[in-house]
């Protein structure tokens, strides 16, 4: 019940979603460690130490390149110094002395000149340059304009990276120099070139160090030092850096400056922005830190040279910028947001340029190492985003490998089913081996499984073949287009060839389509094929399909023996054998079929009652009776088979009925013809060459008398007994005013009242002698009426249907047989009586209930005999039989193979008993084809659970063929004769009876 | 399954190599954040270093930051120390730097390089519409090698002019007569530098020979390469395989040597101490024949001493010519060439000369440094007008004349371009040294003699004779066929 609930799913996605779970689940826990664990966090920490780190280094680099190797000026200050001394000496004069257009002056510069351009070289600096001057407020005029030249020379390198070959100095140009030196030197003038200094007070580039030699005498040159941020020489475009010393005299007095300086364009080289980012991202700024500071945190500064397209696009050397403290690292600051756009970090690293000790406030100068907020942290977003693209593709690859890991464990099975779909179920099958372990088992068992189905499906075929079973079996499914399977011997039985291919489900339908026209018979899950009719291998089969589901499942059975054995029963069943008319049954059939129709035109059923039937059969024997009821029946035959129905309804009554005809006169005329037909006709008897054939007819008028068929039938009755009663050997029409005159009921039903008010019936008994030693088994009640006038028993149950009186005959029946037979003659135990019921009529349940009350010992040795009968109700004659069976009464078939009982009604029936009717056993022992279809009948019963009574035994031949047939029980003359008491054969008969089936059992014994 | 991806893989492939086959060049990919650095050596000095740094630093902020490329740009002394340089890396002397991926040169001093296949051809990374944007002319002149292959971009060309000090000549003209017509031809250049060593000489009579020179000629190579042409005998010319032919002529270069030794000796030239430029500066002449580049840094300021200046106003002539000659002006073409190195150094350099030659960037930048713009577009009038306002106001006027002259020059003289040829470089190291290191010496000597009292007829004598002349003519003869390797 539970399985039937949960939903069926493929292996496929069982396995893909599993490890779908698994990988999402890894990546869920994946992402969580990294994205919270702290990782991330620590990303960006490292990036800001990675800034912090490079910008450290770039910033010691720095630092030791103005410390150490431009600021070093220890050496050439000495030289420098020495070579200023003994000139002065020399020429006597004191450094006050030095003057613009002075030779000796301009002679002492060209002296130093090349000290000072190796101090270029040296120190790699890109400029160096020494001033003669004492005092900072000298020179310039009340305005603050500078008054006159200050002699000096100031030689620069632009690139001092590159020092040309030999003592040439291509590169070198002069900046600031006499005009001497200029003609003299062979350098090249700058384009911004001038003779000397114009220094301004506020220069603090040159006057701070001469203040500090003013200031600290004896002070130690080297810390007097001054690193000036940005200067820019007057004409020129270039901003520097410098720094300067003073020139000191022997008493410590300063008369000048010795100086280097760094354009901010050289050092900007030296700060190489790729190193912080390698897209050019990053940029380092020199700066210094500039006058105002607002608060705490918020520093301003003074670019003093820049690296970086980033922060070139936004500054330029000399602008002033705001910092303000990023708490959440160390050393990291934010730019003003009103100049940069967007979050900038900077680390920020200060320089350390001058002697701690040195009392000279100077400038802080720092190193910044810049960067935007999504570059620094690039790494880390991009770790994050890598990650989640990663774990994406990772789903995705894994969603495909998992589809692909499912496809790959299904296959095997996927493949398997496939080829077991395919195969051939009647053939041993070979799969192909997948190499998995577990698929190649369900494989090696299918193999075995489908060896053993072949060799039972090969068993069925063979053992249908051994048996010379005419039988074929077949299996397709309606849905799917598989190949059918059928036995191979269904095409033979069909007489088509054998096709070249297996056939699909829908070929064989289509096959089966082809075969329609062969269908004689068809019911819902039968088919009844008619093959090859008229050849001589004609043959019937029969097809019963079963559905199971989409499956349908078909047996083909050669049924030609006992379609062609039924054909002919169907054809005993409805002819009389002796005339080769319509029995009482078929042509009870007959009417109502024509029933049916509205076209019978003008129409007359004739009754007729071949008169003296009876006075010929004891007067000239049995042969010439049948030969003067032949007559009869031949003279019928010869009205036009057109629209006539002839029949022989028993012993010497036959029906005829013509319609179909336009007029009631031409009608007449015909029957006119037909009567004197019937007066021609002569029957040649021993004796009698010209024994002429008489009978009363009566007829009735179709649609004059009647409409309903039966009606008109009863009319036809009444019309013959009147004449039968009258004058016989005439005819006579239905008379209406004679009918309702009730003239024949008049004349008979006072007499059956009386009957039955009386009781007045007799009952004789007839025993039913076992055929195999004779012995007496049973009785069967005979009815005699005790009346003069009815004492024909057929002519009182006639009156007593037309006075709807049977029930009342047939109550009385059982009640007074039972009680004569059960009461008065005390018969043998376990001897059965059978009663001759008349089924038509229900005997009602209070009746029956009295009579089981009154019997109830008995009835299970009580045999209710039913005859078909003319109103024949096949549920009423089930029902009837239902409630005898269950009070314990058995049942047996009355008058079988007369047109009343035939094997529907022993199919519908299934009796105990079956009375073969007595038709059908005079002369078997001479007529072959009574013999057959006694036989068959025989195994019909016997195999339908019933034994077989053969009635009317007249003969010792019969008997013993009856016996060799394999009857069981037997009635008649030659056995006992009815009586109104019990009798038993005679001993002679019972010897016949003992010895001819010892006779017989010995035969076969011996056969074996 | 296996090979459904295997499919796409090769789908992939092939897609991918059929884009790749689209493009005639393959354009290597450069990643703006794994930028490129291009070393890049050039030989500009003073101003014009200043003006390529500029340039160098905006194309490191714009296009450079977009493409990936960083330019690294160093000075390396001038032209021959340069070559000399990419030489000395590309055999790997001990101590040299590494191969620069960009260099400055001039096509007939980059034979070697050429020649030895270290340069890169331009049509490698140009396409032929690309070439085309420049003057025909000037890029022909770009084949440093002499195989008909252009290496060498131009970027910008110079001619000579005589730019003289307006104000000197002015009151020297007043005072003795003599018109600017006088300068147009070299003999009238040197007398009137002789009758002005006089005038100023007669300023002060009680010193004799104190006379001043009146022009420097900047550059002794282009007087004795035009010279000649103007006289009829192209002095180099393409011997075999490329290799240089002199061919000296003993006549032409006695005229030569005439016109320029002994105004130098007798103190009419400047010996060039000095630049020519400073000798302006601090008055010692008032003019010189001089590169179109440097006659736009013309001095605004002459110093007659330390304290004493005056404005100067640059006045700008042609070339003075021979009078008997074809008038010839030298053009020369300082040029771009890529050094091979990889295909994405290579690349990125060619496209940062691209960028550089831009028409409105190259006629800007040309201008700022007295050049000539050198594609078609920036050449013409409109272009040019454009470029000169965005220059300094106060140098404008100078900038204009210069193009003016520089242009008039090439369109009525005869142009004489240096060929990319094989000891062409040798050749002209001798003759830019040769003959002035003698005058200059010779001059010294005079000096030294003049101090000493002797006349100055006495002292030049020698100097000026035939047989000094054929000894120094026989020492070059013989430099030559040194620098040429030794026909």
């Amino acid at each position: 019940m539970r399985q039937s609930h949960k939903k069926r799913r493929s292996a496929i996605v069982t396995i893909a979603g599993f490890l779908m779970g698994v990988l999402i689940v890894q990546s869920v826990l994946f992402l969580g460690l990294i994205l919270f664990g702290g990782t991330i966090e620590q990303l960006r920490i490292n990036a800001v130490e990675s800034l912090s780190k490079s910008t450290e280094n770039r910033k010691n680099y720095l630092e030791s390149q103005m410390v150490e190797t431009w600021g070093n000026l220890g050496l050439a200050q000495v030289v420098i110094s020495e070579t200023i001394k003994t000139y002065l000496e020399e020429h006597s004069i004191t450094p006050g002395d030095l003057q613009m257009n002075d030779p000796l002056t301009e002679e002492l510069l060209e002296k130093l000149s090349p000290e000072l351009i190796n101090l270029i070289r040296t120190n790699k600096v890109t400029g160096s340059f020494i001033i003669f001057t004492r005092h900072a407020m000298e020179n310039q005029d009340a305005t603050g304009k500078p008054l006159a030249y200050q002699p000096g020379v100031h030689f620069r390198d632009m690139d001092p990276t590159h020092n040309p070959p030999g003592d040439e100095n291509d590169d070198i140009l002069l900046e600031r120099g006499p005009v001497e030196l200029l003609r003299n030197l062979g350098v090249t003038a700058d384009t911004s070139w001038r003779p000397g200094y114009s220094l301004l007070a506020l220069d603090s580039a040159y006057y701070n160090p001469l203040r500090a030699a003013q200031e600290h005498p004896g002070m130690n040159v080297r810390d007097m030092g001054y690193w000036t941020p940005l200067d820019l020489l007057p004409g020129d475009s270039s901003w520097v850096t410098t720094y300067t010393h003073p020139l000191l005299d022997e008493n410590g007095e300063a008369y000048g400056l010795l100086g280097v300086e760094i354009m901010t364009e050289y050092i900007h080289t030296l700060m190489p922005s790729q190193e912080l980012n390698e897209a050019q991202q990053g940029s380092y700024i020199l700066a210094v830190s500039a006058a105002e500071n607002e608060g705490n945190d918020v520093h301003g500064y003074q670019v003093v040279a820049l690296s970086g397209p980033k922060a070139s696009q936004v500054f330029s050397v000399g602008d002033i910028f705001r910092l303000t403290k990023e708490p959440d690292y160390s050393n990291i600051y934010r730019f003003d947001s009103r100049r940069v756009e967007g979050v900038h970090y900077a680390s920020l690293h200060e320089f350390t340029l001058y002697n701690p000790d040195f009392p000279m406030e100077g400038d802080t100068w720092v190193l910044l190492g810049v960067m935007d907020e999504t570059t620094l942290f690039d790494f880390a977003n991009g770790t994050v985003r890598n990650l989640l693209v990663l774990v994406a593709i990772g789903l995705v690859c894994g969603l495909g490998l998992s589809i692909w890991a499912g496809h790959r464990f299904a296959r095997p099975f996927v493949q398997l089913t496939k080829e077991v779909q395919q195969l051939d179920p009647t053939k041993a099958v070979q799969l192909t081996r997948t190499n998995v372990e577990e698929v190649d088992n369900l494989a090696w068992t299918v193999e075995r499984l489908s060896r053993d189905v072949a060799a039972s499906a090969g068993r069925l075929s063979q053992v249908i073949r051994i048996a010379d079973l005419s039988m074929a079996v077949f299996r397709f499914d309606v849905k799917v287009q598989e190949r059918v399977d059928y036995t191979d011997n269904l095409m033979r039985l069909f007489g088509q060839p054998e096709p070249l291919h297996p056939l699909t489900s829908a070929q064989f339908k289509a096959f089966l389509r082809t075969m329609d026209k062969y269908i004689d018979e068809k019911t819902e899950d039968t088919a009844l094929y008619h093959i090859n009719a008229g050849q001589p291998d004609e043959r019937w089969l029969r097809c019963k399909a079963s559905w199971d589901g989409d499956t349908i499942m078909g047996v083909l059975m050669d049924v030609t023996r006992t379609v062609k054995q039924r054909k002919r029963l169907e054809y005993e069943r409805d002819y009389d054998l002796l005339t080769n008319l319509l029995n009482r049954r078929a042509f009870q059939h007959q009417l109502e079929e024509l029933s049916r129709r509205e076209d019978l035109g003008v129409a007359v059923m004739v009754m007729i009652d071949l008169d003296d039937v009876k006075y010929v059969n004891d007067t000239y024997g049995h042969d010439s009776g049948d030969a003067y009821i032949c007559c009869m029946a031949d003279v019928m035959r010869t009205l036009p088979q057109k629209n006539r129905v002839a029949s022989r309804i028993s012993g010497d009554e036959f029906y005829l009925f013509l319609y179909g005809r336009s007029s009631r006169e031409e009608l007449l005329e015909e029957l006119n013809e037909f009567e004197r037909k019937v007066d021609a006709a002569t029957v040649a008897l021993p004796g009698k060459p010209h024994y002429r054939l008489r009978a009363s007819m009566g007829a009735a008028w179709y649609p004059d008398d009647s409409m309903d068929l039966f009606t008109l039938r009863r009319y036809a009755d009444f019309a013959m007994y009147e004449i039968k009663h009258g004058q016989k050997g005439t005819s006579h029409s239905f008379n209406r005013q004679s009918y309702e005159r009730n003239a024949y009921l008049r004349f008979s039903s006072g007499e059956l009242n009386r009957i039955l008010e009386e009781q007045a019936l007799d009952y004789m008994f007839q025993p039913i002698v076992r055929l195999s030693d004779g012995h007496v088994v049973a009785y069967e009640a005979l009815m005699r009426p005790r009346s003069e006038v009815l004492r024909s028993p057929l002519d009182f149950l006639r009156i007593a249907r037309a006075q709807s009186k049977l029930g009342e005959v047939d109550d009385l029946t059982w009640r007074l047989s039972a009680t004569i037979f059960f009461k008065q003659y005390n018969p043998p135990e376990d001897t059965m009586l059978f009663i001759n019921s008349i089924p038509t009529y229900l005997t009602s349940s209070d009746k029956y209930k009295q009579f089981g009350k009154d019997f109830r010992p008995y009835l299970n040795r009580i045999v209710m005999e039913l005859t078909e009968s003319d109103e024949m109700d096949n549920d009423v004659l089930r029902q009837r039989q239902q409630i005898s069976e269950r009070a314990g009464i058995r049942t047996a078939l009355d008058d079988f193979g007369t047109g009343y009982s035939n094997d529907s009604a022993l199919l519908n029936i299934r009796p105990s008993f079956v009375k073969v009717d007595m038709s059908l056993i005079q002369d078997i022992d001479s007529d072959e084809h009574k013999m057959t279809m006694v036989s068959n009948l025989i195994q019909l019963c016997h195999d339908m659970g019933a034994q077989v009574i053969a009635e009317g035994i007249e003969t010792a031949e019969e008997l013993k063929t009856l016996i060799r047939l394999g009857a069981d029980f037997g009635q008649g003359y030659l056995l006992a004769r009815p009586a109104f008491q019990l009798t038993w054969p005679e001993e002679g008969v019972c010897n016949l009876i003992e010895a001819t089936y010892q006779e017989v059992h010995s035969e076969e014994h011996e056969g074996e | 399954m296996h090979k459904r991806i295997a499919a796409l893989i090769l789908a992939g492939v092939m897609s991918m190599m059929l884009l790749a086959g689209c493009d005639k060049y393959t354009t290597p990919q450069l990643d703006p954040n794994r930028p490129v650095l291009i070393q890049f050596w050039h030989h500009y000095n003073g101003q014009q270093k200043t003006v390529v740094d500029k340039l160098v630093e905006q194309f490191n902020r714009t296009e450079g930051l977009e493409q990936g490329i960083v330019v690294e740009a160093h000075h390396q002394g001038n032209v021959l120390e340069l070559h000399q340089k990419v030489l000395d890396a590309a055999h790997g002397k001990l101590g040299a730097e590494p191969l620069p991926h960009l260099i400055t040169t001039y096509a007939d001093t980059a034979y070697e390089l050429g020649d030895q296949g270290l340069l890169v051809q331009l049509r490698s990374y140009f396409t032929q519409q690309e070439l085309d944007a420049f003057n025909s002319s000037f890029l022909q002149e770009g084949d440093a090698d002499a195989d008909g292959i252009v290496e060498v971009l131009p970027v910008s060309k110079s001619s000579e002019v005589l730019a003289i000090n307006q104000g000197m000549w002015g009151k020297f003209a007043s005072e003795t007569g003599a018109s600017l017509q006088q300068l147009s031809t070299v003999e009238g250049l040197v007398d009137v530098a002789r009758q002005y060593y006089q005038w100023i000489d007669s300023k002060t009579p009680d010193v004799p020979n104190d006379g001043k020179a009146f022009y420097s000629w900047e550059s002794t190579a282009n007087y004795l390469l035009t010279g000649s042409m103007q006289l009829g005998q192209p002095l180099i010319e393409e011997g075999t395989a490329g290799r240089v032919w002199v061919n000296l002529n003993k006549e032409v270069m006695r005229k030569l040597w005439d016109n320029y030794h002994c105004p130098m000796i007798m103190g009419w030239m400047d010996d060039g101490t000095a630049t020519a430029l400073d000798s302006v500066r601090v008055a010692d002449t008032v003019g010189a024949v001089i590169s179109s580049s440097h006659a736009a840094y013309f001095p605004d300021q002459m110093y007659l001493d330390d304290f004493k200046s005056f404005s100067v106003t640059p006045t700008v002539l042609a070339v003075p010519q021979f009078e008997s000659g074809t008038p010839t002006v030298m053009q020369q073409g300082a040029g771009m060439a890529i050094v091979k190195s990889d295909d994405a150094q290579e690349y990125a350099a060619s496209l940062f000369l691209k960028w550089c030659t831009q028409p409105e960037r190259n006629a800007v930048y040309a201008l700022e440094s007295g050049y000539l713009p050198t594609t078609q577009e920036a050449l013409t009038p409109q272009a040019l007008n454009r470029a000169l306002k965005q220059q300094q106001e106060s140098r404008q006027p100078l900038i204009e004349a210069v193009i003016d002259m520089t242009l008039q020059q090439m369109n009525e003289c005869q142009v004489y371009v240096s060929k990319g040829l094989d000891g062409a470089r040798e050749v002209r190291e001798v003759l830019e040294s040769f003959l002035k290191d003698t005058a200059k010496a010779d001059r010294a000597v005079v000096e030294e003699q003049l101090s000493q009292g002797v006349s100055l007829q006495e002292a030049t004598q020698w100097f000026m004779s035939d047989e000094y002349f054929d000894q120094w003519y026989s020492q070059l003869e013989q430099k030559l066929a040194r620098a040429t390797g030794g026909n």
